[in-house]
């Protein structure tokens, strides 16, 4: 952060100080900044929130792995099918990923919900439902003739098509996948806290509808401070190190 | 080595039901026996590309065949390296792994890569990854990994049109260097038709469609750079040659070239 941002934030963090810890401490709408440290002490000691937080990293982190593990299962097994003349298959899953962008898949994530209403994994199905269409028609929607000079010139090297596809196109592409969940990464936080909230079970929209229950504003108010702070930072490094691994891109 | 491009006929399906005849039986005769470096030349999209995919036995042609002779016998032809258009070098890898890529370890040989980094041009670069450099430099790179399978023959597919005159000039050279000192065949596929004089020793002229333009232009002189080429009788003699014979007769003008 440049010095122009510090000074914005310091000076945010002091308008809130002086208005809501001393001029308008009890307003029904912002919390002073002593309750709020009252109420991190008190989501850590009476809602676990180190172990509910835990448990929402968990479903928000796998769900970036195993939407990137099932695209690269797909563009091998699409390799393996299309042997002998390239192709990413985008003839294929364009069409399939057209179609995903029409259909409104929280409703769809609602109706999953209410038939497997206890299912443990169900905020793991719901993310990857809703994220890995998008995912995916990012990846197939680029261009990919730059791709396929590298299929013929490799090929004609006497690499097999696996041996490409898997060495040389999937890591030309794997940027890709991952720049796209990292687009959609606070969306990913989103889904599998709204899941939480709604199944009721561990995890940041587990406490939430507890919270919500109560009509705890501080609770409320601090969480989504924390949660907010963690997105960002988790962000942060994301880019830190997608910089670092992608640094030829 | 002789390649007899014989009745080759290719179409790609553009649209559900609709398909466009790219070649239309092309004969072809590549003399590799007297020439080192033989260009084919004709306007974008007049199937060069195609042609050049077919003949390295990475797209198969719906009719046709591609028949090579050597030494009086006919044999099939393998180990043929398509450079493509675009850069193709691994941008994660550095010089070094990029010309070492895909080659099984019992092949390596810390020799033959340093001669070959050397032969490109790239000497004191074997450590650089080449993501960020010019088109020219990536394009050693990817000739340093041909030349490391010792290629029958190198194809090169209107690889030159996004150098610089001066890189396009320094490329050039390198490339009669590996010529003399490694006696490698080159089939360049271009539109450019200096470029094609210039590094020639055989010009091909052609068309997709049967029975069409086809004209062979035998370079006899060598020119050691591009400027002396254009102020030389003979490139006058050979560009009105090319005007009269081959541009009007064909209909092609010398704006579908670029020169």
């Amino acid at each position: 952060m440049n010095s122009i941002k510090v000074k914005i934030v310091i000076l945010i963090l002091l308008t809130y100080l002086i208005l809501f810890e001393f001029l308008f401490p009890a307003n029904g709408l912002f919390p002073s900044i002593s309750v709020i440290l009252l109420s991190i002490s008190e989501l850590i000691t009476d809602y676990n929130f180190l172990s509910n937080l835990a448990s929402t990293v968990a479903a928000v982190y796998i769900t970036v792995l195993v939407n990137y593990l099932i695209a690269k299962i797909l563009l091998s097994v699409i390799g393996w099918i299309k042997s002998g003349k390239f192709s990413l298959g985008s003839e294929i899953l364009l069409p399939i990923t057209s179609i995903f962008r029409y259909i409104p898949f929280i409703l769809i994530a609602l109706l999953f919900l209410i038939w497997f209403p206890d299912f443990i994994l169900d905020k793991y199905l719901i993310a990857i439902l809703i994220l890995l269409p998008q995912s995916l028609s990012e990846v197939f929607d680029k261009n990919n003739s730059d791709k396929a000079s590298y299929f013929y010139f490799y090929k004609s090297l006497g690499l097999k098509d696996h041996q490409v596809m898997n060495k040389i196109i999937f890591r030309l592409i794997e940027p890709e996948i991952l720049l796209s969940q990292l687009k959609n990464h606070s969306l990913i936080w989103s889904v599998v806290i709204v899941t939480e909230f709604i199944q009721r079970q561990e995890g940041i929209g587990g406490i939430l509808f507890t919270v919500f229950k109560y009509q705890d504003i501080s609770l409320l108010f601090t969480i989504t401070l924390l949660i907010s702070l963690l997105v960002f930072i988790a962000q942060k490094i994301l880019n830190l190190v997608y910089n670092k691994v992608y640094f030829w891109k | 080595m002789n390649i007899s491009v014989s009745n080759i006929t290719k179409s790609f399906q553009v649209d559900s039901g609709l398909s466009k005849e790219i070649l239309n039986q092309l004969n072809l005769n590549l003399n590799f026996d007297d020439n080192n470096f033989i260009s084919l030349i004709a306007p974008l999209g007049y199937g060069k590309s195609t042609l050049m995919k077919i003949i390295a036995g990475l797209i198969k042609p719906d009719k046709g065949k591609i028949i090579v002779n050597e030494k009086g016998s006919e044999k099939s032809l393998e180990n043929v390296v398509y450079i493509p258009t675009e850069s193709v070098s691994i941008p994660w890898l550095n010089v070094k792994k990029n010309i070492e890529f895909g080659i099984s370890r019992d092949k390596l040989s810390d020799d033959k890569t340093n001669f070959i980094i050397s032969l490109i041009g790239l000497e004191g670069y074997e450590d650089h990854i080449p993501h960020i450099n010019s088109f020219g430099f990536r394009f050693r790179v990817a000739l340093g990994r041909a030349l490391y399978s010792n290629p029958e023959l190198i194809l090169i597919d209107e690889s030159f049109n996004k150098l610089d005159s001066v890189t396009k000039e320094e490329i050039f050279l390198m490339l009669k260097n590996v010529i003399k000192q490694r006696g490698t065949k080159f089939l360049l596929a271009t539109s450019n038709l200096l470029d094609a004089l210039f590094l020639s020793d055989e010009v091909i002229f052609f068309s997709k469609d049967e029975g069409a333009l086809q004209d062979y232009i035998k370079i006899e002189k060598k020119f050691s750079n591009i400027n002396e080429m254009l102020q030389s009788d003979y490139f006058n003699q050979l560009f009105s040659k090319i005007q009269s014979k081959i541009l009007l007769q064909s209909g092609y003008r010398i704006k579908d070239f670029s020169i």
